[in-house]
């Protein structure tokens, strides 16, 4: 039974110029205690999943169809009591700590425990001060740091105690977005094998999102890859990795440096950006593929199946061509 | 301790920033035009009792004599006699101070309080009816002209309803009669509320345009989001989160702006004729009573030093980045 299984879902931002569809019928699962990762450049449409799984979407943003089921709950008719109830609770986030995550001007254990007091109203001083402890050793924090300030944390630091933070009430399902693009290499890794450990031995489902298609091949079981508010490629690791087959995925992919091939480096030339607003009714790719027929501009890719987990969202020319063709 | 040290320091550049002012203060004095002999001087006396009077004052003596006979003296608390009253100009501080700093501190805290109240609100339902009345109200409080002002209030609510007195600090009747205490505090209290209203809505404007305007953007701040994200109310956001940063700048405008309060309030207690510094400030300057003109200004030096070292630490003490 998946913890979250989300359908057709379709979010828009009210613009001056128009509905802009940031999220364009996705649909997707995750069963507890595995980990989903979603890859894609900026703008398209991850962070705001993200930020509808929380129930934290801006003002001018609405889900226009769609069902979100989470925990045999529907989301997308909660109040904003119900998610005040549930945030933090069943469902946390991990913020990137380099921008001001942590409140400034209060102790950054003071702000950790506001979280387990708000779902747990009943505790005691000691009971919070203990939960606060076993967070910090959780996340490898000296218990000492508890009463310092946000200032007095180093950026790997901080994004340990923002982790800590999502932990305090040991909720069902995390949601990272972009943890550790602030970090250098060395810390990014410490803190991805931490989230990683984390979330398996308490058995959390986890939702990652990154552009780093690296990172999140580190961290997560399967993969959805998203261009232009909608998943392309959908599959367990091994299998986006190894034998990706929406174009896409193929050019995000080639577009890694790799230091002991003297191959010459496909960056493709991504000139156009698809428009969100007016969107063509064919792939929205099109026009960045290199493997594009005339047809693909005016009729919609379907999902191809390629085993019982990995699909892509392709047609069969596009699928079939080689990706330097 | 750094906090020791930096207080240490402060108070030196304090004591070498005011020393500056009482050089200055004295050849700005020496400057002006005007001639303090012919202030006090009867012209009736005959000129040996004249010249017996410009010595016996010191007035004789060549610049820089004088200059070291005004440091020593005010070093050793005497800042001279008033021309105009014939009492030792100290007295009359001591006389007139507290009137001034009752009236000041309480419209400042008052204002401070409300505007930062009142700019959260605004600036928390920003684009409601709520904030266009509070952001419109503000700015006229803002740009109003005090003695304008303050003389509605007095025409409006003084003599036309009669609601409050006229000005003063006291009824005479009351204090002669030996009234209670409690009866005097609200004599006193009713007195002040003309005055106070004025320079409270004064201040009101621009402490409340800025705490809308910080606390705006700390409401874009990231840690909002962390904050809604665990769970938390909004009312502990909006109190908790937001408001504490963004007061931060609005505790600096307050210790910047006594400076410049000071002038409106000498505007202001000269309308309600309140009896403080800075209605003795504009009679001093306006009777050429230099002793007692110089002093006024001193005090206001030092207020607004002292203010200043105030906001330092009250700053410190708000925002744990901060540490001397």
């Amino acid at each position: 039974m998946a913890i979250l299984s989300v359908d057709n879902l379709s979010i828009g931002y009210q613009t001056k110029k128009g509905m802009l569809k940031a999220v364009n019928d996705i649909s997707f699962s995750i069963e507890q205690g595995r980990s989903l990762g979603f890859v894609g450049e900026s703008g398209c449409g991850k962070t705001t999943i993200g930020m509808t799984l929380m129930g934290l979407l801006p003002d001018n943003a609405s889900i226009l169809s769609g069902n979100i089921n989470f925990m045999e709950k529907d989301l997308c008719d909660f109040s904003e009591d119900q998610w005040r109830n549930i945030r933090g609770k069943d469902v946390a986030m991990i913020f990137q700590a380099a921008m001001n995550a942590l409140n400034p001007v209060f102790r950054v254990g003071e702000q950790i425990a506001e979280a387990i007091v708000t779902h747990n109203p009943a505790f005691s001083k000691n009971e919070v001060n203990d939960r606060l402890k076993k967070l910090y050793n959780m996340v490898e924090i000296p218990e000492h740091r508890i009463s310092d300030f946000p200032h007095e944390y180093s950026g790997g630091m901080k994004q340990r105690a923002i982790i800590a933070m999502a932990l305090a009430c040991s909720p069902k399902l995390i949601i990272a977005d972009e943890p550790t693009t602030a970090l250098d290499v060395i810390v990014q890794d410490q803190i991805l094998k931490e989230i990683k450990k984390i979330q398996q031995a308490l058995n959390m489902s986890l939702i990652f999102i990154s552009h780093d298609i690296a990172v999140v091949a580190e961290v997560c079981e399967d993969i959805c890859v998203m261009y232009a508010g909608q998943i392309i490629e959908k599959g367990s690791k091994r299998e986006v990795f190894t034998s990706p087959k929406h174009p896409y995925t193929k050019t995000l992919l080639s577009s890694y440096l790799s230091l002991d091939s003297d191959e010459n480096i496909l960056i493709p030339d991504m000139m156009e950006t698809p428009d969100l607003i007016d969107a063509n009714p064919g792939c929205q790719f099109s026009c960045n593929c290199n493997c594009r027929s005339t047809e693909c501009s005016k009729n919609a890719p379907g999902w191809i199946d390629i085993s019982k987990t990995h699909k892509a969202f392709c047609c069969e020319q596009g699928l079939s061509r080689t990706n330097n063709g | 301790m750094g906090n020791q040290k930096f207080i240490f320091n402060k108070l030196l550049e304090i004591f070498i920033i005011f020393f500056v002012i009482l050089t200055l203060l004295f050849f700005l004095f020496r400057l002006s035009p005007g001639d303090p002999i012919s202030k006090i001087v009867d012209p009736m006396l005959s000129p040996e009792d004249t010249l017996h009077m410009i010595e016996q004052l010191g007035l004789d003596e060549p610049v820089h004599t004088q200059y070291f006979i005004y440091i020593k003296n005010f070093f050793s608390g005497n800042l001279g006699h008033s021309f105009h009253y014939g009492e030792p100009v100290s007295n009359i501080i001591m006389d007139k101070l507290p009137c001034t700093i009752l009236l000041f501190t309480t419209s400042t805290i008052l204002a401070a309080l409300a505007g930062v109240f009142l700019g959260k609100i605004s600036a928390w339902k920003k684009g409601s009816g709520i904030d266009s009345f509070l952001s419109i109200s503000a700015l006229i409080c803002h740009t109003l002209f005090i003695p304008w002002f303050a003389l509605l209030l007095l025409w409006g609510l003084a003599y036309k309803v009669g609601w409050f007195p006229l000005g003063g600090i006291i009824s005479p009747e009351l204090w002669i009669e030996n009234s209670s205490a409690f009866m005097k505090t609200l004599d006193v209290i009713h007195h002040m509320l003309l005055p106070l209203g004025t320079l409270f809505f004064i201040h009101l404007g621009s402490y409340l345009l800025l705490m809308r305007s910080s606390m705006l953007s700390v409401l874009r701040e990231d840690y909002i989001i962390t904050a809604r994200a665990k769970g938390l109310s909004e009312r502990i956001i909006r109190d908790k989160h937001a408001a504490k940063n963004a007061a931060l700048p609005v505790i600096t405008s307050v210790g910047l702006s006594l400076a410049f309060s000071i002038n409106g309030g000498a505007l202001t207690e000269q309308i309600f004729t309140w009896p403080g510094i800075g209605r003795e400030l504009i009679f001093a300057v306006s009777n050429n009573d230099y002793p007692l003109a110089q002093a006024c200004f001193l005090l206001i030096a030092a207020v607004v030093l002292i203010a200043n070292l105030v906001v330092d630490l009250l700053y410190a003490y708000l925002d744990p980045r901060i540490r001397y």
